[in-house]
């Protein structure tokens, strides 16, 4: 069947699954969108007020439903607008394919109009990366990307098409690739050493990452967990894989991980780390990390073991079949002791229990209003980490957060992504004034798609998490971190066309929850103290021992 | 530590750019590099040279193992490996020094491929540190041009080969 460019990409796009696409036209990909136009009974195409809401939203897309999210943006500035999306998704290893258009190949390296070397700009932030210069070999390159970017650790695949390849004719072959990469071992004889460490263990902790949810491992990680009766600490990339009132849940561990979680950690003398990758948020001092305990790390990446923490052994392979090994091999045991010493770990607690409007309060009274397989997203800062430590997930792929890069205004289109991938069903967004108005242009997206988001704004006038450290070590010399805007976010939402409210009060903020409809997106603008902060903290580079908890 | 890796590419674009960077993201200078064809006209090979801890080798070698376009690395020493460097070196001479320096260059093992009333040219091959050595040995002559072309090596017996198997 003899298809051009443009067409042979949407059969690919078919063949791999893909219902759903978010992007941006532009002159570069005028081809694609025509055919995407011809396909739409086929592809849905989401477009977003900015390329950095389609790259996020392809993100949030690919974490709640665990399939590659797929962006589309044209050449020059769309391209570069994709930047930080690419580098977020490599950052915390989502599946994501990003399509580019650019020039003509006759017009490359002329500095023409709207030409960037996407190729090379991305490079570091990509898994990998094409450009396609011969439409013989398109189609095996987007199959090759599809491939690359969900096998083994997955991460985002750039594939540039210069506009003449969109357009050119070639036989559609609708071939199968495989990667010709050769296969890691996936684990030597080692199970029995490991089996005979977690053995000798009195007193075995689980710390899980992202690479629970990534390996489809969470079911393991409980049982071996309920097995050796190890409690389980977690990332915050990993953290809705177990529900959350799951006794042997700790919670997350690190700089603003839970008293529980991260004292746990230190006094375990078994660490069997997971799909994480140790890091500096989540670990604080490499060297004090080992000054109890030996770490079993399981990872699919090998070059993850021994690169922040020295492990006593690596066991590189599928998380999933490693989990289970150990599971099938090592005996039923309990240890009382090890599990009352972490309830006592577990009375001490950075906040109290009261009614005040404060954010522990908002994000548990909006909690209780959510079902289990509601999906949240959140920005960046204060309010980010008041989510992952008072949020009850209950369903993993639950939590959509930028880990590894922090990026402040991924948020909105993750929130969006997220609920395509739920089938627009209420997506909770939790953000604060200062992450909000980053991409706020999302709102538009979310409007014109009647997406049922709630969209909690922890608003305390200030850049919190930065005035929060510039308190704690810069003397409170708050430099530029009081806004000072007059920005009346219910009136913004309106003006986008949403329903927005403002409270200040638990019951206000009862009274909204419970009217919510899922016809469109709400805003509630929580107006909250601008000296809260996110305790416990471990200052960056300590230990537990450096541990603030009030 | 001074090391040696090997890496089969693949025959694209930009390869040579994805397996340099993985040395500067960790500051790592590279002393020598070396490209070319192999056997099979969709892969290269490449030669790279370079000095670092243990920690910053293994972690150099398993993430060039990961590129995707990278088929098979592997880590040269002395014991397993043999390996070459080429030079050219052209002098400034005079009708005094020319005689000396043919010598010295025959000692070297090398080889004068050019030469004329007030210059010489020549080649030789040795290894990389051998290769420094000789340099500053024709320091004291004026040194008009050199071009190294970078280490090469391949590794003893049928064991350890770099190759790709399809």
């Amino acid at each position: 069947m003899l298809l051009n460019g443009a067409q042979i990409l949407i059969e690919v796009l078919a063949k791999q699954g893909v219902n759903t696409v978010f992007g941006y036209p532009g002159g570069a990909v005028l081809n694609i969108y025509d055919e995407l136009y011809k396909s739409s009974d086929r592809i849905k195409h989401v477009i977003t007020a900015h390329e950095q809401g389609a790259v996020h939203a392809a993100d949030g897309y690919a974490r709640a439903s665990g399939k590659t999210g797929v962006v589309i943006a044209t050449s020059g500035p769309g391209a570069t607008n994709l930047i930080t999306g690419i580098a977020n998704a490599y950052l915390d290893s989502v599946p994501m394919v990003a399509i580019t258009g650019n020039v003509p190949t006759s017009m490359l390296g002329k500095d023409s109009f709207q030409e960037v070397d996407i190729v090379d700009i991305t490079q570091s932030i990509v898994k990998h990366n094409f450009i396609v210069r011969d439409i013989k070999k398109l189609e095996k390159t987007l199959n090759e990307a599809f491939l690359i970017a969900s096998s083994g650790r997955k991460g985002p695949v750039l594939v540039d098409i210069p506009k003449n390849i969109q357009a050119e004719v070639c036989e559609y072959l609708n071939q199968e690739v495989t990667l010709k990469k050769n296969k890691k071992k996936p684990v030597k004889n080692d199970f029995k050493r490991a089996i005979e460490i977690i053995k000798q263990s009195k007193k075995p902790y689980i710390y899980c990452g992202g690479g629970i949810i990534a390996g489809n491992a969470e079911k393991e990680v409980f049982e071996l967990s309920k097995k050796i009766s190890a409690p389980i600490g977690f990332s915050m990339m990993g953290l809705s894989a177990v529900p959350s009132d799951y006794e042997l849940n700790l919670g997350m561990c690190g700089m603003h991980g839970r008293y529980v979680a991260s004292k746990a950690q230190s006094e375990a003398d078994l660490v069997i780390a997971v799909g994480v990758r140790f890091s500096d948020r989540a670990t604080g001092n490499t060297e004090k990390y080992r000054e109890k305990c030996q770490v079993i790390h399981i990872d699919i990446d090998e070059t993850e073991i021994d690169k922040n923490v020295k492990t006593k052994m690596g066991l590189c392979g599928d998380v999933k079949q490693i989990l289970s090994e150990i599971i099938d091999k090592v005996p039923n045991f309990i240890n009382p002791d090890w599990i009352d010493e972490v309830k006592e770990y577990k009375k001490i607690s950075a906040y109290q229990e009261d009614n005040n409007f404060n954010p522990k309060n908002i994000i548990e009274t909006v909690s209780n209003y959510m079902n289990d397989d509601t999906v949240v997203a959140t920005d960046v800062g204060q309010h980010q980490m008041w989510t992952v430590q008072h949020y009850k997930f209950k369903n993993t792929r639950t939590l959509l957060t930028s880990g590894g890069l922090g990026t402040m205004g991924y948020g909105f289109g993750a929130a969006i992504g997220g609920c395509f991938a739920n089938n627009k069903r209420k997506t909770v967004f939790f953000t604060s004034d200062g992450s909000f108005g980053m991409n706020l242009n999302e709102f538009a997206t979310a409007v014109t798609q009647k997406l049922p988001l709630v969209i909690v704004v922890l608003n305390n006038g200030v850049l919190g998490m930065v005035r929060q450290w510039q308190g704690m070590f810069y003397d409170k010399r708050f430099s530029e971190t009081t806004l000072e805007r007059k920005t009346d976010f219910p009136m913004l939402a309106k003006a986008f066309g949403a329903k927005g409210f403002k409270v200040e009060n638990l019951g206000e903020l009862n009274e909204v929850l419970k009217n919510l409809k899922d016809d469109g997106p709400c805003l509630i603008d929580c107006i909250i103290g601008k000296d809260e902060k996110v305790l416990p903290m471990i200052p960056p580079g300590g230990s537990i021992k450096d541990i603030v908890i009030k | 530590m001074k090391f040696t890796i090997g890496v089969i590419v693949s025959n694209s674009f930009g390869v040579l750019n994805r397996v340099t960077a993985v040395y500067s993201k960790r500051g790592c200078n590279i002393d020598s590099l070396s490209v070319g064809e192999t056997e099979n006209q969709e892969y290269s090979r490449i030669t790279i040279l370079s000095e670092a801890d243990d920690y910053l080798i293994k972690q150099i070698f398993k993430q060039l193992e990961k590129l995707h376009d990278v088929r098979e690395a592997f880590l040269f020493d002395d014991k397993n490996s043999f390996s070459r460097e080429h030079v050219f070196i052209k002098l400034s001479v005079n009708s005094k020094s020319k005689s000396k320096i043919i010598v010295k260059v025959n000692d070297f093992g090398g080889k004068i491929i050019d030469f004329g009333n007030d210059f010489v040219s020549f080649e030789i091959s040795n290894t990389h540190d051998k290769i420094s050595e000789i340099i500053n040995k024709f320091k004291k002559h004026e040194i008009l041009e050199v071009s190294r072309s970078g280490l090469t090596a391949i590794s003893y017996g049928t064991e350890n080969m770099l190759r790709v198997e399809d």
